[in-house]
């Protein structure tokens, strides 16, 4: 029993991860809360969701994962390029990312439910072999096809960020966008890639949470709380944190909810996270934006 | 009670392994007119922040007027009678130059929210009060015809000088200046020496300066530490400071 | 006036009393917050229930429901407003959803999702409405002016440097979350008293994000700006009404339509609609001054001349 919860609960982890990932990737950059990023799940649910509703014969898994990427991709930078770029240009105060954000996530979330109803949609069954057994747990194949395309897309970003140039871009613009600059580091275009660096996850993640639960419009928004939790615990702006903690509550919220019922956890997890944010502001990388004198 | 309005023994400062500051002692009397000078990156606003309190010393103690505030917050200084301005000018946007001022004021207002919201008669008074002292402060500055700016909207120079008299306007024991002159142009830096000049005359404090420009610290101070690296390498009189060869070595001897 | 109109012009006020404390908060403290529709539950279901249950006249129990609502402000802003921008704003939110689930768990008393509606009727709302908005708007404007709302707008801009002129940010944060929370469960009381019913789904965060959105719209520095935007963006979608897109009646679209105003605005005009620029009655002042002026100056002509 206890295996399969925790296994579960790993499963459960890393798709908290992906979008704790994506979220934690343009605060490391940009040090605002992108919330949008619910918003961007939730629409790249429904592109899945229909994209595998029109063929008569449901398309392989990857496929679907490459259009709802491609997807995720534009979105971001539509969001960019009406929202984001302006606040750029005028050099305007971190908090109107932040309002731009949630106004983003308002607007997707209620397109979306104005347009496609409060029903939910199902995805089709993607596996012949619903689950198989391994040391006596039950596990769901859907679970273990998630975490394996979770653990891959993780290792894939990691490499990026810590082996490629253009991870160490992103991470020097991520502690001072200014000397950055001076490097020769265009910080236009990598805040960019970033935005669409977390469009590319938050596609991702769509698919992945849409063929694990069902499709409406609030999925981007309850699953980026989690997210958000993850990020926090983890430390704002570390990728590294966000993705243990991630891990860490996707095991926890298994067993809360297995042990203490569905509506406490929620309450749980939250609680969890104000204990970090007064206890250890910095969670557990350790990493803390601080104001300059 | 003790002579000295500011006075600190030893206090250091690390930041992860790199000393910024060590073991800095200071003192200054009322009315008195100090400096600190040396090159970038000796320490100069560190020791600041430290006597402001935005950090904490990591050993060693400061006086404020004879109490002990080595542990107390840097809100508790400020009401203490501590004051300072910035070496990037930290003025408050979203208000005008007169309003910018009377914040200077504004938290020893004798008023409550209450008596706000309904602008009760002592609401008037209080605000008359508030709006007189503040213009004065900009009198003595010479900023009156700006009353009504905004500080994006003004001068360099004029914004360096708006912060003083924000500093100014919280009738403080100590006055400190970081880099007062930094981007004047030397017609500017003289009018500046005048103005320090007359806020000695006309107000009762001392005041703390840390400077690059040597005429401004040779003219105006009584005492003057010299810093590099952290270390107090000489301190004394104008004249003791230009003719201490390790000073002369260390750093009158490069251009400006 | 049709009761239609009339129950119009209620929701306008009450959007109005609602944006005066958002302008406190968000405007000129620089918190922003996206649970203040938690404290409008608060004080209209702990109002309406008391005065159900115990049988008394609201008037008194609102102001039970009034001081819980600021009680449980000041808890939840003791610990939070040391904390970073970002983080606070992230409790708001919790600390919203966390309300509405305990609205829906404890149905027995506040009967969950189907609501509660033993209100009473108010005769003359709407007058009531328009007071109680009035004394709202000149509160607040005469905060804005005071020495509070000079500390709250240095706080906004510069923490670091209100605190080097011993501006105490942190009590002066709790104040003012105290007292937009107060005038946030003032309008969930008028709330409930113009729809005879609470329902849990009205407080959610929509809500909430309404208020921001209407701030962000007029201007964060502007309560003019504030009070303006607040009236028209509540009213138009009622003007709208008849008008439809794809079938849906454009009340649907009420939320995208304000999602794209202020896009554009954030885009065109950052600071708000209205900017910097308050309404003011100086001209009013000096014109009167003007007269009497005039009017001493006859007075000492008569003297001279006898």
């Amino acid at each position: 029993m206890n295996l399969q919860l925790i296994f579960n609960g790993i499963s459960l982890g890393a798709v908290y991860a992906l979008i704790a990932v994506g979220f934690a990737i343009v605060f490391s950059i940009l040090k605002f809360s992108n919330f949008a990023h619910g918003g961007m799940i939730s629409a790249c649910t429904y592109i899945a969701y229909f994209f595998q509703a029109s063929f008569a014969k449901t398309p392989p898994l990857w496929v679907t994962i490459v259009v709802t990427s491609i997807a995720g991709l534009f979105i971001a930078l539509i969001l960019d390029t009406i929202g984001y770029r302006s606040v750029r240009r005028k050099n305007s105060p971190n908090i109107y990312y932040f309002v731009t954000s949630i106004t983003f996530a308002i607007l997707i979330e209620q397109i979306l439910t104005v347009f496609f109803g409060k029903t939910s949609y199902g995805f089709p069954a993607m596996f012949e072999k619903k689950s198989f057994e391994v040391l006596g747990a039950n596990i769901s194949t859907l679970d273990f096809v998630i975490l394996l395309i979770s653990i891959a897309i993780l290792i894939v970003l990691m490499l990026v960020i810590e082996k490629t140039k253009l991870g160490l871009a992103i991470r020097a613009v991520s502690i001072d966008s200014k000397t950055g600059r001076l490097m020769g580091i265009n910080s236009g275009s990598v805040i960019i890639f970033t935005f669409a660096l977390a469009g590319i996850l938050a596609g991702i993640s769509g698919t992945l949470l849409g063929m694990k639960y069902s499709v409406y419009p609030g999925l981007g928004g309850s699953m980026l709380v989690k997210g958000v939790i993850a990020s926090t615990i983890g430390g704002l702006g570390s990728m590294s944190g966000a993705i243990i903690a991630a891990l860490l509550l996707g095991v926890i919220e298994m067993l809360s909810v297995y042990n203490l019922g569905s509506s406490v956890t929620p309450v749980i997890l939250f609680g969890i996270m104000l204990l970090f944010l007064f206890i250890r502001p910095q969670g557990i990388s350790g990493k803390y934006a601080q104001d300059k004198v | 009670m003790s002579e000295y309005i500011l006075k600190t023994e030893e206090i250091s400062k690390n930041f992860g392994g790199v000393s910024a500051v060590d073991k800095f002692s200071m003192k200054i009397s009322e009315g008195e007119i100090q400096g600190i000078i040396g090159p970038n990156g000796a320490g100069k606003t560190t020791i600041f922040n430290l006597l402001s309190h935005i950090y904490c010393p990591d050993t060693g103690t400061v006086e404020l007027n004879g109490v002990d505030v080595t542990a107390k917050d840097q809100i508790t200084i400020a009401s203490m009678g501590l004051s300072r301005t910035f070496q990037n000018t930290r003025l408050f946007t979203g208000l005008n130059v007169l309003d910018n001022v009377k914040v200077g004021l504004d938290h020893n207002g004798k008023y409550s929210i209450i008596e706000a919201f309904f602008k009760l008669p002592r609401v008037r008074r209080e605000e008359k009060r508030i709006e007189a002292e503040a213009k004065k402060c900009l009198e003595v500055l010479e900023l009156s015809k700006y009353e009504k700016a905004r500080p994006s909207n003004l001068p360099y120079g004029i914004q360096r000088r708006v912060e003083i008299a924000r500093a100014l306007a919280s009738n403080p024991k100590i006055l400190m200046l970081d880099e007062p002159a930094a981007g004047l142009n030397p017609e500017e830096v003289f009018e500046l020496i005048d103005f320090i000049r007359d806020i000695k005359k006309n107000f009762k404090l001392s005041i703390l300066i840390i400077e690059h420009r040597m005429d401004l610290i040779m003219n105006l101070c009584d005492y003057i530490y010299v810093q590099d690296f952290g270390h107090t390498i000489a301190e004394g009189t104008p004249e003791e400071i230009q003719c201490n060869p390790a000073v002369l070595a260390a750093y009158l001897g490069e251009e400006e | 006036m049709s009761s239609y109109q009339i129950s119009l012009i209620i929701q306008a006020c009450i959007s109005v009393i609602s944006i005066t404390g958002i302008f406190a908060l968000t405007g000129l403290a620089g918190m922003f917050s996206l649970g203040q529709a938690a404290y409008m539950a608060i004080g209209s279901y702990t109002t309406f229930i008391l005065a159900n249950r115990l049988g008394i006249p609201f008037w008194f129990t609102a102001i039970i429901g009034i001081g819980f609502s600021a009680l449980i402000a000041f808890i939840a802003a003791l610990p939070t407003v040391r904390l970073r921008k970002d983080y606070f704003s992230l409790i708001t939110i919790g600390l919203g959803q966390a309300i509405i689930a305990l609205l829906i768990t404890f149905s027995k008393v506040t009967n969950g999702a189907q609501g509660f509606t033993k209100i009473p009727k108010v005769k003359n709302l709407v007058w009531i409405a328009l007071v109680i908005t009035i004394i709202m708007v000149i509160i607040i404007r005469n905060l804005k002016y005071s020495r509070f709302g000079r500390m709250c707008i240095a706080l906004k801009n510069d923490e670091l440097a209100a605190k080097s002129f011993a501006i105490n940010v942190y009590r002066l944060k709790i104040t003012i979350y105290i007292l937009a929370s107060i005038i946030a469960s003032i309008s969930g009381i008028l709330i409930g008293l113009q729809s005879r019913v609470l329902l849990p789904e009205t407080f959610g965060w929509t809500a909430s994000s309404e208020q921001e959105i209407f701030l962000f719209f007029g201007g964060t520095n502007s309560l003019t700006g504030a009070v303006v935007s607040a009236f028209s963006l509540k009213i138009l979608p009622e003007l709208l009404r008849n008008v439809t897109l794809f079938g849906q009646s454009m009340q649907e679209y009420r939320t995208i339509l304000y999602c794209i105003l202020i896009i554009l605005v954030l885009n065109f005009r950052t600071a708000g609609l209205f900017g910097e620029y308050e309404l003011n009655f100086n001209f009013l002042k000096k014109g009167f001054h003007k007269l009497k002026s005039k009017k001493s100056a006859k007075k000492n002509n008569g003297r001279e001349d006898s």
